[in-house]
């Protein structure tokens, strides 16, 4: 399906409403693993998109617009996590399915979402980046607005977070 | 980091996402761009002329300075 653009688009309009229709799906699932809950999700990828509107010239001249994307959504979930009426993110994978099926894979997953959710937010934007969207570290670096190397350990931290939390649930079952 | 790890965790994350997404709503999309833009323009505009209220008026120079005589 090709993306619809409202009568009387101009240029820009029509620019950007093909950029916002080929990267909403793909920002939707990273948005996500952020938060947790889809519908909050679809909420931060429209904030983060809007936002990507009003900074159009901006995104369209950067060296990696998808990357700035990204990272806009990424400040705008880092934003949401710190109000303080925001709401704590909970796993709801699990439960999602029609047709609950509790495979080995499936709670492994289930155990990963939630030491996922646990993770601090840089850690956890990080991983999403990383193994979800498939950025390389120099990519997440500039996605995250930091160096190589702090995506590097943020990333070792996570995995080494990643492995005790499921083991520990392993060891409880 | 284990090669191997890596896979199985990209693996789960696709895993994990693999729910259908619905469209983006371009309209509302686009609309809550142009609120935010006018929102900013407005907060740009109110700045703008309080700097320009605030701002200290220039000293007169001897053309400006009306001659008494």
């Amino acid at each position: 399906m090709r993306f619809r653009t409202s009568p009387g688009a101009n240029e820009r309009d029509v620019a950007f409403r093909e950029f916002a229709w080929q990267r909403a799906a793909s920002l939707h699932r990273s948005a996500y693993l952020l938060c947790g809950d889809w519908h909050l999700a679809e909420d931060l990828v429209q904030e983060a998109l809007a936002k990507a509107y009003v900074h159009w010239r901006r995104v369209q001249d950067a060296d990696n617009p998808d990357a700035y994307v990204r990272r806009i959504l990424v400040n705008e979930a880092r934003r949401r996590w710190r109000r303080k009426d925001a709401p704590v993110p909970r796993a709801e994978a699990a439960t999602d399915r029609a047709e609950p099926d509790w495979s080995e894979d499936v709670v492994r997953r289930a155990e990963l979402f939630e030491a996922l959710l646990r993770l601090p937010a840089g850690q956890r934007a990080t991983i999403v980046l990383r193994h979800l969207d498939g950025l390389s570290e120099r990519e997440t670096a500039a996605a995250l607005g930091c160096s190589e190397g702090t995506v590097k350990s943020q990333a070792s931290r996570a995995m080494a977070a990643l492995r005790k939390y499921i083991e520990s649930q392993e060891a409880k079952a | 980091m284990n090669p191997n790890i890596e896979t199985l965790l990209a693996q789960d994350l696709r895993e994990l996402t693999a729910h259908q997404v619905p469209g983006p709503d371009l309209d509302a999309i686009t609309r809550r761009g142009r609120a935010l833009r006018r929102r900013r323009m407005g907060i740009a505009g109110v700045g703008g002329t309080a700097v320009t209220a605030a701002a200290p008026r220039p000293l007169p120079t001897e053309r400006s300075v009306p001659h008494t005589r």
